[in-house]
């Protein structure tokens, strides 16, 4: 593949990892969203053959809205296919700066082994896996896929009792839906939908992660 | 629904004749019709023994004269009673719940009747008009209004149009209003002015406006139009309908047996009807614009035939036939499907030729031809009917084909072999009316034929999609809190429908029918008991303001608080370009930490407005709790008509916004659904019993190479049964954005996306076999193949396809010839194989090894039972193993034949063999050795030596290989295998396999169309899908709106939800291709279904091991199974689910039957 295209991709991938990110709450700026493919190529480079930008440069940090301290990597290894070794570097600089989370976003995919040193580190570290190719475009932006959005505690436990439900009778999104991917929930979170109907309008509808 | 004992009708009759009426409960055996039971009140007649019942419930029932009987119900209690009377009776289930028409209605006789009763020019004296009123209201008590004449001289007359407007003000209930009403009338204007045009000789205009089928009804009085099947047969927006609308159930079935009455005395004692030979002549001069065309449809075999066979002008006659015979025998039928369209096409031109020629030329013009005037007004028959008497009958098809050819290559014995003409392809000129051949006779059989088949085998398919479709939704039903909820209680959506109102009493909640509404307001007043204004909820209102606020100051998506702020503050970010380790720039930092820095009360001032717009007040508050809560669809609905068109209302009819609002939330608030209704069992039987009216299962979407999409039951059990990952016909469907780049990219995308194969770029192999002798030695002689592959000049696909030369060559020495040789290995070792085998006496082996399997078969059979007898889990097993079987008996024939084709892929692959090379290697090193030789022409030279040798050590077999190195037009190469069992038919071989061979694909689809839409957008179809190949077009593709119809990829790629409305759109689409129409409510209710555990869940048994009732999972199939589970797990049934509580004997909680009476226990 040419640098040109390569860029390109590059750009895109970060645009919709900015764009998650803002949309998981996590303090991303205006410029940092509207970043032209220009702009990137001033800030990177247009070499990404000569590591210009190497995979490593475009590393992203960012800090939650609610509590500072809730801090999210973004990390792009080099190798297309990640194996457990980098996985654990990841690990280290995680634990030094004292980050529980983060998103790995893999050329190709990832090693069986690595996948499971993911869910092995589960409750402590929370490290997402996203695939390049899926990260060009913005599922959420898709006409079909209505607006999701996370319950707090609170509202869930309002919506259940305004129901007289209990949590399994409500309807039930994956974990592994690539919605929930998105916004990185958590089983036993609830996602309020609000799609557009054509017999009313907009309509609520709510799901709960398992 | 209580129980109800089951009496015989003439035992009811002969108990109960003291009593003039009674309530009658009738279920007829009927199949997949929404009312299987339904009340009526019938006279029961002394000394007979018949209970008559009107016409137009018959609809209703399913119910015809061919021997159909009925069962008779009697109530048993009060509380039936009142149900029969109030909820069953017939008068109240005039709407289907499908989507909402009307279902009964008046027939045949009545629709000629009130036709002509109502045409212009129909006078009736004093007395012929009472005797006409008092026949319709004969059983009316009270004084019978009539009215005033309108003809005072000469005589004194009444119009047909007042005696039916008499009628119905009469039956509306005394103290109502009587309705306004404008509409159309079924019959075009364009023929009342046909038959109107020898008598002027002058040209009309035709309008619509006051003409006859302009239907007017003032105060309860038509003023103008003809009333027919639009008005009072089972037409939506009808007068009928209206007066069901307006004044209720009973009003309106009243206005059915009045008008019967009526029409029928007219009928019979005034008018008459009958059909002659003079309604169906056609004129000299029609006739012979018909043998014309008939002339011309004879001679335009030839041309269509070598158009579609891909010759340029008309071969000969021998060339043709051989193209035919090849066209006939070849696997994929492409050639012959290609004719067929392009014949169908020709002669689809001749038939409208044809039938315009004499659909405008009869003798007898409407409204004075009977049968014109019998199709016309709905009476019976079909334009195609007239077309098939006095025209021409036609293309015959079967099966969406033309009558496919025998072995010999005729349609029929009588015709020449590979006859091309029309009438040989089943194209029938002649008519009923003056006859048709014997041969068009047949051909006719057998279209009809094939209907009957159809509709027999067809039930038994569609019966069973519906039966699978209840038993998971037969306990899916209304709460109390307006939740739609399954028998544990499991919320499937919050609102039925998504805005909890009911199918049957929303059709007139559309902005069509707002005028109809505001001008009967006070006929809807007087029902509410009053004008009174209503005063709407503040806090209701409040929250409505604060939704339409931030509609106001929202556009964009994506917003927060700290946006505004970093927006507020873009001086500050400075120093862009550099990153620090995080990736993030000093400027975005400090952003962060001034953001972070401020108080709580000036961040308060950014995220003001900022957040997501507020919940619609449907989902905030109930409907019934609050007043002014109605959907957000609604609410612009009414806003927008208000500001329409209240203003253009006269001066003194003006009617205030308020009150319009009001006005239309009062109807909503009636059009809830109520609690306890069974959607779930609305919703199959909605889905299922359309699909017995669909018949063929694949279309051609506009002739010629254009996509196929599996439709009908196939795709309906596709996304219903099986929910299977891989669907027969696979597409994706992506908009191209509006701009030239985009489009010129769209074009080559289109070539990329579609798959090359070998034989699309040959021109010809040419396999040259002998055979070579080395020494004396047997094993030294070897078969030698030399096959040369010669390729289309790439002037010839250049714009077709998206390959070079180049690339073809590439793909033949990494690719094909690999591929070739172990094709030849494979085929070697079965002649091997096969050799081993049939060594020996062939005639006499195989008697005996019949015999000897059918001694081991017994035998296995018996050792089978004695195995099985000790071991009862075993017959258990094979018991479930059976009765699996059973079900899946439907599916077996397409499984196995996908599995073949899978097969037929996976092959080539499996047998590909690692060749080991030895000696040849060295050769080659050596000989490249002595190249050592530097130049420019030689480095080119090199590169092709570099080529050449890749494929030599591809296979110890390849011997030599050569290619064009000028214009890269052709390869060749030599194989060599021994002698001994490789006398293989090469040629076939290849001929076979390049048919398969792929030079190029984008993995997952295969073909790819641009498609200009209506509104003249481009559209680029692929046919497969690979999702994530189109996401790198992004910038000239509308990937927002990509849409495929693979549920489980659309899941994959955009979550349960995208796919829940993809369910939808597909079998929107799967109904629409056959015109019917399903509501909304029903389609989103089975979609929330099928998503509700985050996956997409089918109607079959395996998602039937996740319901929580086992009675209900044992009710449905293999009912050991799920018994023998449900002891295993010690599981409980709650006896809430439909199906449990039939099995207990228990009330059933849906419907009344969800419904107590609290008592009041004093103590």
């Amino acid at each position: 593949m040419d640098d040109e295209q390569e860029t390109y991709k590059l750009w895109k991938i970060r645009k919709t990892i900015m764009q998650l990110c803002h949309d998981r709450g996590y303090l991303v700026t205006q410029d940092e969203l509207d970043q032209t493919l220009d702009e990137f190529k001033g800030q990177f480079g247009d070499k990404p053959s000569e590591r210009k930008p190497a995979r490593s440069d475009l590393i992203v940090l960012v800090a939650h809205n609610d509590d500072p301290t809730d801090q999210m990597f973004v990390f792009f290894p080099e190798e297309p296919k990640v194996g457990i070794k980098t996985i654990k570097t990841y690990c280290q600089r995680m634990q030094e700066e004292n980050i529980t989370r983060a998103i790995i976003v893999v050329q190709i995919g990832m090693t069986p082994s690595a996948k499971q040193s993911l869910t092995d580190m589960a409750p402590k570290y929370i490290l997402e896996q996203f695939i390049e190719s899926e990260l060009l475009i913005n599922i959420t932006e898709h006409m079909l896929v209505p607006e999701h959005v996370v319950l707090t505690p609170e509202e869930k436990a309002e919506l259940l009792s305004r129901y007289r439900l209990k949590e399994s009778q409500l309807p039930r999104i994956q974990q592994g839906d690539p919605v929930s991917r998105y916004f990185g929930l958590k089983r036993g979170q609830v996602v309020k939908i609000i799609r557009n109907s054509e017999t009313a309008g907009r309509y609520v509808s709510y799901r709960l992660v398992v | 629904m209580h129980i109800f004992k089951h009496v015989k009708v003439h035992e009811v009759c002969a108990k109960e004749h003291h009593e003039e009426q009674f309530c009658n409960l009738g279920n007829i055996d009927s199949f997949q019709i929404f009312i299987l039971i339904s009340s009526g009140i019938a006279r029961v007649l002394p000394g007979e023994k018949t209970l008559r019942m009107h016409y137009a419930n018959c609809k209703a029932y399913n119910a015809d004269f061919d021997g159909d009987e009925m069962n008779a119900h009697f109530p048993q209690n009060e509380l039936c009673r009142a149900e029969a009377y109030h909820i069953v009776a017939t008068d109240h289930q005039y709407l289907v719940p499908k989507d909402g028409t009307p279902l009964a209605g008046l027939i045949q006789d009545h629709m000629i009747a009130g036709a002509s009763l109502t045409m212009r020019g129909r006078f009736f004296n004093r007395h012929d008009y009472c005797q006409l009123v008092y026949t319709a209201l004969g059983d009316k008590h009270g004084n019978i209004r009539m009215l005033k004449p309108a003809l005072i001289r000469p005589y004194i007359l009444w119009s047909g149009k007042q005696v039916l407007s008499t009628v119905l003000i009469n039956v509306i209930p005394h103290g109502k209003p009587a309705l306004h009403l404008d509409g159309k009338a079924k019959i075009n204007e364009r023929s009342w002015a046909e038959g109107r045009k020898p008598k002027y000789g002058i040209h009309e205009d035709v309008s619509e406006d006051m003409g006859e089928s302009h239907v007017i009804f003032r105060d309860g009085e038509l003023l103008c139009g003809v009333l027919d099947k639009g008005h009072y047969g089972p037409t939506p927006y009808g007068l009928v309908h209206c007066c069901n609308e307006l004044y209720g159930g009973v009003v309106a079935g009243q206005i059915l047996t009045c008008f019967g009455r009526l029409f029928i005395n007219f009928l019979a004692t005034t008018r008459g009807f009958s059909l002659g030979v003079q309604d169906i002549l056609v004129t000299k001069k029609a006739d012979d614009k018909r043998t014309e065309a008939i002339e011309i449809s004879n001679n335009v075999g030839p041309s269509a035939a070598a158009e579609a066979l891909g010759f340029d002008c008309l071969p000969e006659q021998k060339v043709m036939l051989k193209a035919l015979k090849s066209a006939h025998f070849n696997k994929d039928d492409r050639q012959l499907r290609e004719l067929d369209l392009s014949m169908k096409d020709k002669t689809d031109r001749v038939q409208n030729d044809i039938a315009r020629a004499c659909m405008g030329g009869l003798e007898q013009v409407f409204p004075r031809n009977n049968l014109q005037l019998m199709v016309q007004s709905g009476a019976k028959g079909s334009t195609v009917n007239c077309m098939q008497i006095s025209c021409l009958l036609g293309q015959i098809e079967l099966e969406g084909r033309r009558p496919p050819l025998m072995l010999s290559g005729k349609t029929l014995p009588s015709f020449c072999q590979y006859d091309v003409s029309p009438m040989a392809g089943g194209f029938v000129s002649g008519r009923f009316l003056t006859g048709i051949r014997p041969q068009e006779y047949y051909f006719h059989c057998m279209a009809g034929r094939e209907g009957l088949v159809d509709t027999a085998v067809k039930t038994s398919r569609s019966g069973y999609l519906q039966r699978c479709l209840i038993k998971h939704l037969e306990g899916v039903m209304v709460n109390y809190d307006m939740t739609v909820r399954d028998s544990d209680g499991s919320i499937v959506q919050f609102n039925y429908g998504e805005d909890g109102l009911d199918i049957c009493k929303t059709g007139f909640l559309k902005q069509k029918q707002f005028p109809l509404l505001l001008e009967n307001k006070h006929i809807l007043e007087s029902k509410q008991g009053g004008n009174k204004e209503m005063e709407f909820d503040k806090k209701v209102k409040k929250w409505q303001k604060r939704i339409r606020k931030w509609h106001r100051n929202h556009g964009n998506h994506r917003d927060s608080g700290f946006l505004e702020f970093c927006r507020e503050n873009s001086d500050i970010e400075g120093d862009d370009d550099t990153i620090d380790s995080h990736g993030r720039t000093k400027g975005a930092l400090q952003l962060a930490k001034m953001w972070r820095n401020l108080d709580t009360d000036e961040k308060e001032k950014y995220c003001s407005n900022k957040g997501p717009c507020p919940d619609p007040v449907t989902s905030k508050y109930l409907p019934f709790e609050k007043n002014g809560v109605f959907t957000e669809k609604m609410g612009s609905m009414i806003e927008q008509f208000a500001h329409q068109e209240l203003g253009k209302l006269p001066a003194g009819k003006d009617v205030k916004p308020e009150e319009f609002t009001s006005l239309l939330y009062s109807k909503v608030q009636q059009a809830l659904a109520q609690p306890g209704e069974s959607v779930g069992l609305l919703c199959s039987q909605s889905i299922g019993e359309p699909s017995t009216q669909m018949t063929l299962n694949t279309f051609h979407f506009a002739g010629r190479g254009e996509m196929n999409v599996t439709l009908g039951i196939p795709r309906l059990r596709e996304i219903l049964m099986v929910a299977s990952a891989a669907i027969k016909t696979p597409s994706m469907d992506i908009p191209v954005n509006n701009t030239d780049e985009a489009r010129q990219v769209a074009k080559h995308l289109q070539m990329k996306f579609n798959r090359v194969l070998l034989n699309e770029v040959l021109r010809d192999v040419n396999v040259c076999e002998y055979l070579k002798v080395k020494g004396v030695n047997k094993s030294h002689r070897s078969r030698v193949f030399r096959v040369k592959f010669n390729f289309l000049p790439a002037a010839n696909y250049k714009n077709k396809l998206c390959v070079r030369p180049k690339n073809i060559l590439h793909y033949m020495e990494t690719v094909y010839i690999k591929h070739l040789i172990s094709l030849i290995k494979k085929k070697i070792k079965e002649l091997k194989d096969a050799r081993l085998t049939s060594t020996g006496t062939i005639a006499q082996r195989p008697p005996p090894r019949v015999n000897h399997d059918a001694a081991t078969a017994l035998q296995e059979d018996l050792s089978d039972i004695e195995e099985d007898d000790g071991d009862a889990v075993a017959v258990k097993e094979r018991g479930r193993m059976e009765e699996e079987k059973e079900y899946e008996d439907g599916e077996e024939g397409e499984d196995e034949e996908n599995k073949t084709q899978a097969e037929d892929i996976d092959d080539p692959e499996g047998e590909a063999e690692v060749v080991e090379m030895e000696g040849t290697q060295d050769d080659l090193e050596e000989e490249e050795m002595e190249e050592g030789i530097t130049s420019t022409i030689k480095v080119e030279k090199k590169k092709t030596e570099v080529r050449i040798n890749s494929v030599l050590q591809s296979s110890a077999v390849v011997k030599d290989y050569k290619f064009d190195t000028k214009k890269e037009e052709w390869c060749e190469v030599t194989l060599q295998f021994n002698i001994l069992d490789s006398k293989i038919d090469l040629p076939s071989l290849i001929d076979l396999d390049i048919r398969k061979a792929v030079v190029h694909e984008v993995p997952g689809v295969t073909r790819c169309f641009l498609s200009t839409q209506k509104n003249g957008e481009v559209h680029l179809k692929t046919e497969g899908i690979n999702i994530l190949e189109v996401y790198k077009y992004s910038d000239f593709l509308d990937i927002s709106r990509l849409y495929s119809n693979d549920i489980h990829a659309m899941a994959e790629r955009y979550g349960i939800e995208a796919a829940g409305r993809v369910i939808i759109k597909e079998v929107q689409n799967v109904f629409g291709a056959y015109g019917i129409d399903v509501d909304y409510r029903h389609l989103s209710l089975l979609a929330d279904y099928m998503t509700f555990e985050g996956s997409y869940k089918p109607f079959n048994r395996v998602a039937m091991e996740t319901c929580s009732s086992p009675l209900q999972q044992m009710s449905f199939e293999t009912t050991m199974h799920f018994l023998v589970n449900a002891s295993i797990h010690g599981s409980h049934d709650s006896l809430k689910s439909p199906s449990a509580q039939l099995v207990t004997g228990r009330l059933v909680t849906c419907g009344t039957g969800s419904f107590e009476l609290m008592n009041r226990i004093t103590v």
